[in-house]
């Protein structure tokens, strides 16, 4: 007789639950490197069939393949954060953001800003929008054979890609701002945080030179939302058996612990212009000597924010409403900077907001 | 009067959490516990610059290249990358605006040198040419760029200078631009519903 068939049925599920938790927490520990692309392949993320149609420094141009023959007039070109990788928008089958866009006859670009290394560190954040970001709407309207974009920034994505419409308006039909930070002046914890008076960034900058760490960026997020944070555990530890679940955890889990470092030059004047100075919100903040006013941007805008965004207060977000010229659509889902895009049922709700919006389907348009 | 241990220790739990979380809050908030925090970063990145010069100074002691070194390498072939892409934008635009003028005029582009005559007040239609000018090419044949178009030999040849160098032997000049990337650019505007 087996000694463990004598130990009661619950207390025998609790220890499976406690080592299958503890595992999952040692597997979230070490994915890095070679670790975290063979998670990466194990879950099957970033589904979506794409071909790289161009490449420059660590920047790669995506173009998804498409579904049908007859695609929407103006392609559309995803800008992501420059903080965590582009593929929590197509993270799994069935949730992804940019599945949903390929199935509904749009024809789909991203920019994978890929690890900066060494490489950048001269790279500024002029550079990044007058240079990197000008050079790939011009292969996406080239390619596409369409004389204009409609440009979708997802975070600080958003960010430059209105700060891109504010100066090439010609260049774009329609801007999607998700989740987008503009008015830094009440940016939440991460505005406190990065005052003059607690975050030194010339000492910052010349002390990591070319790239600021990943580790540097993140150490301080998961401190932004303290109650989320445990919350998260909690529900891990509670669903740890659920296959279902824990394929869903693991898939965003790999995505958070994919991180790349910053270009030292782009965070510079990040922090300085934007979250200290808040040169954006007050119209003084300049690309190449030009000013990037948010008011030059005349054509429609969509703005979805996320009323628990708890890395950017939602103010910062609509912000953008009064200080376009254009015709604008505000949606505020009831969800968190993440799971706007992830979690169901917000995330159709999102998804089909701006499949809308770029159909020219919206009021506004 | 106790009731079930297992609650207990629960609302017990949920209680010590809760108040965990306050306190952080509280704390992170906390402006004197950030300057302090900041210092600590500050003495830290201090400390970390000073490691990385010695290290510096040793490696080149040892003539072993630092990652100053490395760094370097990257970011000037980082330079030349963009300077090619902006090369490749340049023909690009190039190109679009010969297709342009060509569409223009379907009869016959005026190439760039005949147009800078004419700008310098020589009638278009006079044919200077030089000890190596070739003669008329036949119409609708070149279309490779400015230099090589049927109308090259409109444009006063220079002394020494050679025909359409580009040409070469069994090759029609007026084959098609080469594409410098996949999906090659089409004629902007006018995108048909595929």
């Amino acid at each position: 007789m087996n000694v463990f068939d004598s130990v009661p049925e619950e207390a025998r599920k609790l220890h499976e639950r406690n080592v299958k938790y503890a595992e999952i927490i040692a597997q979230s520990m070490k994915s890095q490197g070679k670790e975290l692309e063979r998670i990466k392949e194990e879950l099957a993320l970033a589904p979506s069939d794409k071909e790289v149609i161009y490449s420059e420094c660590s920047l790669k141009l995506y173009r998804f393949k498409p579904k049908f023959r007859n695609l929407q007039e103006t392609p559309l070109l995803i800008v992501p954060s420059l903080i965590l990788r582009y593929y929590v928008m197509d993270l799994i089958k069935g949730h992804s953001l940019i599945e949903h866009l390929v199935n509904s006859g749009i024809d789909v670009y991203l920019v994978d800003w890929g690890v900066p290394g060494d490489e950048h560190g001269e790279l500024t954040f002029d550079y990044y929008i007058d240079t990197f970001l000008r050079r790939m709407v011009r292969k996406v309207a080239r390619h596409a054979g369409s004389a204009k974009v409609n440009l979708l920034g997802q975070c600080l994505g958003g960010t430059m890609a209105a700060i891109f419409t504010s100066l090439y308006q010609e260049k774009v039909e329609r801007l999607v701002c998700l989740t987008t930070p503009i008015d830094f002046k009440d940016a939440g914890l991460l505005a406190l945080w990065t005052r003059k008076d607690f975050l030194n960034v010339d000492k910052v900058v010349s002390a990591f030179g070319r790239v600021i760490p990943a580790d540097f960026i993140h150490s301080c997020f998961q401190f932004l939302d303290v109650k989320a944070t445990i919350e998260r555990y909690k529900k891990l530890y509670n669903n740890v058996l659920d296959s279902n679940f824990l394929y869903y955890y693991r898939a965003l889990d790999t995505w958070l612990n994919d991180k790349i470092p910053f270009p030292g030059l782009v965070f510079k004047k990040f922090i300085h212009e934007l979250y200290q100075e808040n040169l954006l919100a007050r119209g003084r903040f300049t690309i190449n000597n030009r000013k990037a006013d948010l008011g030059a941007i005349t054509c429609p805008v969509q703005i979805i924010a996320a009323e628990m965004d708890h890395v950017f207060p939602e103010s910062a977000a609509s912000a953008l409403v009064e200080l376009v010229s254009g015709p604008v659509e505000y949606r505020l889902i009831p969800a968190g900077h993440v799971t706007l895009i992830t979690l169901f049922p917000q995330r159709t709700e999102t998804y089909q907001y701006i499949s809308a919006f770029l159909a020219g389907e919206s009021e506004i348009c | 009067m106790f009731g079930d241990p297992f609650t207990m220790s629960s609302k017990m739990i949920e209680q010590m959490e809760a108040l965990f979380i306050e306190r952080m809050k509280d704390m992170l908030g906390s402006p004197s516990f950030l300057s302090s925090l900041s210092k600590g970063v500050e003495s830290g990145l201090e400390g970390k610059k000073e490691f990385d010069s010695a290290l510096k100074k040793h490696m080149e002691s040892l003539n072993i290249p630092t990652r100053d070194d490395i760094a370097k390498i990257l970011i000037y072939l980082q330079r030349i990358e963009s300077k090619v892409a902006d090369l490749e934008e340049s023909v690009e635009d190039l190109s679009d605006e010969l297709k342009t003028i060509k569409n223009a005029s379907p009869v016959k582009a005026p190439p760039v040198r005949a147009q800078a005559r004419e700008a310098a007040g020589e009638g278009p239609g006079e044919v200077k040419r030089g000890r190596t000018g070739r003669a008329p090419a036949k119409p609708g044949r070149s279309q490779g760029g400015p230099y090589r178009s049927r109308d090259r030999s409109e444009a006063p040849a220079r002394y020494g200078e050679k025909g359409p160098s580009s040409t070469r032997r069994g090759e029609r000049s007026g084959s098609p631009p080469r594409r410098s990337e996949k999906g090659a650019p089409r004629k902007p505007g006018g995108r048909k519903k595929r």
